[in-house]
This record gives structure tokens, sequence and C-alpha cells, in this order.
């Protein structure tokens, strides 16, 4: 292909131009300003590693039931585990009773620990926490879903 | 020193740390197809099940003594691997996974010698309290010596407290006089029978063997092994033959398949399982063996295999799914029941080295389709995009899991329920 002057004395709007003339947009210009921000750059929140999911000993429940709504836990909320961290007074643990799991403040009453819902609403039992009830794990998050 | 750490009962002590009413109680877990026993718990041994026992032979002891029992779940085996790696790899830079209940790693010897037993211990504690599984760890100055002291701490795991340390030559006599040799890692029945005229019986005799006549009884492998069994460590002992160069998906149909096309579908499903299995390792096979047959038990039952080639070498599932396809219906016998189906790919090679086809011309499309492929997959689950020759949704015939466990740790709709 030759190259083609038209010689113009006055500027000219590009529709008039013969149609071998008409631009098109074939991709961004390698010459383009570089982003101001391009030093600054980092990668963008994660939450799998805010919240250390890929730790050996982490592990996600379901919370089911009203037992700890005065906790600011509900019912349907995830809660992120903590096998390995040790319960302490006033951590809210997962525990083994009767078999099945539930979810109950770890708190030290005349020198036992038990387990308690933290719900003034309803009643729940207390829990002796001796040999033959299991602490699982340690809730570290929870996680609500608003969109109902 | 060489350490390796097994799961005891690792399927059934998986199922007991996400299920705390089976811990008291004999399990059993059952193969796929739910056909037989393949993990039992210690209780469930104390009642004679044996490993592989048929489903259907063990039914009245199951019932009598409230067996519980599980279909497999291999997500969830797969999920407590990883847990139960990535603990040892806290504890030392160098792990190996030896199978799914096994790994290799390295501690620390002791300025006398020997192995750091406590060490040991505190690996024990912390993966139980990390992942709530039970382990048992073998030290040994090899690895031979290492996975003969996890057997014996397994084999007398009161006395041991689940830790054997294989350091002190004087207690490597002692136990290995006791230790029959077709207990030690790498000796297969075969061996066994080439030992005895020579008086090898125990380990003891073994480990007693020159190494001259070691290989000339077997090969340089049993050379290396006997090395082994006295700490000098071959770094090139490989008492396994390396991972054979082919994979296999086969599975018995949940319900018997008598139509061609149900035969197709489950034959293509497999095929493209396979193709996925291998794409994940990079691999490319240049053999696809297809077989079909019915029950073993059953008089006449239609049984058959076929090859074909695949070049060039391929782990495309349009190309193996689209072949094994059409050797579905080349096999199906009008009247036939067949119960069980499977695919074999052979020959498998590294995708970049395998040797062109003269004439074939690769669409430079299929690797980023594939890759797509497998990334929605591995993102969204299994047969979110599929062949639309697999059908869809499950069927009849695919592999029976109806006591299967929720999956647990894997997907967010069956976590465990807290109340």
């Amino acid at each position: 292909m030759s190259a083609c002057v038209i010689p113009l004395s006055q500027p000219m709007p590009i529709a008039d131009l013969p149609p071998a003339f008409r631009l098109r947009v074939v991709s961004a210009a390698g010459a383009g300003f570089p982003s101001p921000a391009q030093d600054w750059e980092e990668t963008a929140i994660d939450l799998v590693a805010l919240l250390r999911l890929d730790r050996a000993a982490s592990f996600v429940f379901r919370v089911s039931g009203q037992s700890m709504i005065d906790a600011g836990i509900y019912d349907d909320d995830v809660v992120v585990v903590d096998r390995d961290a040790t319960p302490v007074s006033g951590r809210i643990v997962i525990a083994v009773v009767d078999g099945g799991f539930v979810i109950r403040q770890l708190v030290w009453r005349d020198g036992k620990p038990v387990l308690e819902a933290r719900n003034a609403r309803m009643r729940y039992d207390a829990v002796i926490a001796d040999e033959s009830v299991e602490v699982w794990g340690v809730v570290r998050a929870s996680v609500r879903n608003l969109q109902g | 020193m060489w350490a390796i750490a097994d799961v005891s009962n690792f399927y059934c002590s998986s199922e007991r740390v996400f299920d705390p009413s089976l811990r008291d109680k004999p399990l059993i877990v059952l193969s796929n197809g739910d056909g037989c026993a393949i993990a039992r718990s210690e209780e469930a041994k104390a009642l004679h099940i044996k490993m592989g026992a048929p489903m259907f032979k063990i039914r009245d002891i199951v019932r009598e003594h409230g067996i519980q029992y599980r279909s497999s779940s291999y997500e969830l085996y797969a999920d407590m691997n990883r847990r139960f790696n990535q603990v040892l790899a806290e504890h030392s830079c160098t792990v190996e996974v030896y199978s799914i209940d096994e790994s290799f790693f390295r501690l620390p010897v002791l300025p006398n010698g020997l192995g750091d037993v406590a060490a040991a211990h505190r690996v024990i504690a912390a993966v139980k309290r990390a992942t709530g599984l039970p382990i048992r760890i073998g030290l040994g100055p090899t690895r031979t010596l290492s996975k003969v002291a996890n057997a014996l701490a397994k084999a007398s795991e009161k006395v041991w407290k689940g830790v054997v340390d294989l350091h002190d030559i004087e207690l490597r006599r002692r136990l290995f006089a006791q230790w029959p040799v077709e207990e030690v890692w790498g000796i297969a029945r075969a061996m066994t029978e080439r030992l005895r005229p020579l008086g090898v019986r125990t380990t003891a005799d073994l480990a007693a063997l020159p190494p001259e006549v070691a290989r000339d009884v077997g090969t340089v492998m049993l050379e290396r092994l006997v090395r082994e069994l006295n700490g000098v460590e071959c770094t090139d002992f490989e008492p396994e033959p390396p991972p054979s160069k082919a994979t296999a998906v086969t599975r018995c149909f949940g319900e018997p398949v008598r139509e061609v096309a149900a035969l197709r579908e489950a034959m293509v499903r497999r095929a493209v399982r396979a193709a996925e299995k291998i794409r994940a390792q990079d691999l490319a096979a240049t053999r696809l063996i297809a077989f079909a047959h019915g029950s073993r038990f059953k008089p006449n039952a239609p049984s058959a295999s076929r090859i074909a080639r695949l070049s060039p070498a391929t782990n495309d599932p349009r190309v193996i799914g689209g072949m094994a396809g059409r050797m579905a219906d080349v096999m199906y016998e009008t009247g036939g029941v067949y119960t069980k189906c499977g695919v074999m790919l052979e020959g498998l090679e590294p995708m970049t080295a395998h040797q062109a086809d003269l004439f074939a011309v690769p669409d430079p499309r299929s690797p980023a389709l594939l890759a797509a492929i497998d990334g929605l997959n591995g993102r969204f689950g299994r047969n979110t995009m599929r062949l639309a020759s697999e059908g869809f949704g499950q069927k009849s015939y695919d592999t029976k899991r109806a006591f299967k466990s929720p999956s647990w740790t894997t997907r967010i709709d069956q976590v465990p329920i807290a109340r």
C-alpha cells in the first residue's frame, strides 16, 4: 500500500474523509500514559487468607437455632472453628454433648468449666464440661448472609 | 533420620471426627459401590470383620452387633489427608506423601544417635489437636527401617504408645528376630517363597543376608533393602515400582445396565473422568482400553473389552470419551446384563514430550478449552461443564454410595451443624 497525502488547507471532519481513511480503533496504543497506580498496586482482599481457612486446624460449621443470639451468633450463621486453639474462659466453643455438636460459651463457675447458652429469653441447660464433654474446637469468626 | 506416620483406620477415624455418635461403636467403611468393607475400626476388627469382607456375607454380624457402616467419602478423606500432611510440614521441611494415610518426613537425630521419640510424640499430639486423627510414627536411620518401626508400632500399640524408634541396633536385633519377613515393606509373597530355602524367615534373617547373596536371590532392589535394614541409606531405593504409566477408572453400576444407550453414557463418563485425571498430571495417553462385563456369579454374563491406539497422544475428553462411547456400542450384546464397566488409559507420557502425529493437525484452541473446563469444574464442582454424551444428573447406573456421610469439609451446604 502506498502512502497517500491529502493536502489540507484547513481542518476537515473525519466523517467527510474518503472511506479508505476511516479510522478504526484496533487496540490500545502501547504508548499511552502508564497507570499512575502501578507502583501502588496490591492484591485484592482475600477473605480465605484473612479467615485463615487454609490452616490444617480450620473447620467450618453452621449454626442452627437461637442458643447464642445474645452473643451475636444467629441461626444459619457460618462459623470458623480452630481445632487447635486452647479453650479458655469466655471463648465460644463447639462441644460434643450427647453425641451431637453444640455451640456454647465456655465459662468458669465455682472453679468448674461450664458450657452456657447465650439467650436470655429461652432456657438452655448449662453443661458442666467434665471429661465426658469434648470441646471440639474454638470459634474464631462468624459469617452471616444478610440477603436473607 | 526418617520418620513415617500413618493414620490408624484412616477412613473410620475421619468419619468419627465429624460424627461423634460413631466414636464408641464398631464402624466399617464400604468400597465404591458399597460392596465390601475396606476400613474397619478396632471394634469392628475385634468382631472378626476381615479386610475386604463382602457386605452380603457379613450382613448378619453387622445387624447383630449394631456395626455402623458408611459409603466411602473420598471428598472427606482427601481433605483430611491434606490437613494431616500440612501438620507434618509444620514439623519437617521434607514431607513425602506415600499413600492416602501414610507420609514420610524427617526429624533430627539426638546427640546420642537415637531418634527423637519426644519430637515424634509432639507430632502425634499436634496432628490429633489440629485434625482429630490418631496417628502412629516409626523412626529409623533409613526409610525401610522407619517403615518397619511403624509396622511394629501398629502391631503393638499398647506397648509402644504409638512410636517405635529403630536407631538402636540392640533393639533392632531383638525385634527383628520376632518379625516375619513377609511383613517387611517391599517383600512380596513371591519373594518370601524364594527366601525360604535360604532359611530366611524373620527380618533378622533377612538383615543378616550378605548383600551379594541378596542380589543373587532377588535383584539389586533386595540388596538395597538388606542394606537399608542395616541402617545404610540407599538414596535411590524405591521399594515399590514407580507408578505404572497408566490410569484406570472402573466402577460397578448402582443398578445393572441393560440398554446400549446407558452403557455408552456410563462408559463416556468414566472415560471423561480418566481424561481429567491425566490432565491434572499434564499427561497424555497413547492407548485406550474399554471394558464392560456382567456379574461373574451369573452364567452367560457378557464380557468384552476393546483397545484403541490414540494418535497423537491425547488427554482431550472429546476424543477419549467419543472413542470410549463407540467402543461401548461395538461391545454391547443384545440382552446382556452389565454390572461394571471401565476404561484404562495407558502409555502415558508428558504432554509436552509426546510424539507428534504426522497427519494429525492439532486444534490450537483445544488447550484453552480444556483449561476452561477444568477451571470451571474445579471452582464450581465436578460436572459443572460436561460433554452432552455423558448425559445429565444422577443415573441409576451411577456407583452406589447410599450410606455416604456429608462432605463435611468440602461443601458449604454440608458442613457440620452446631445447635
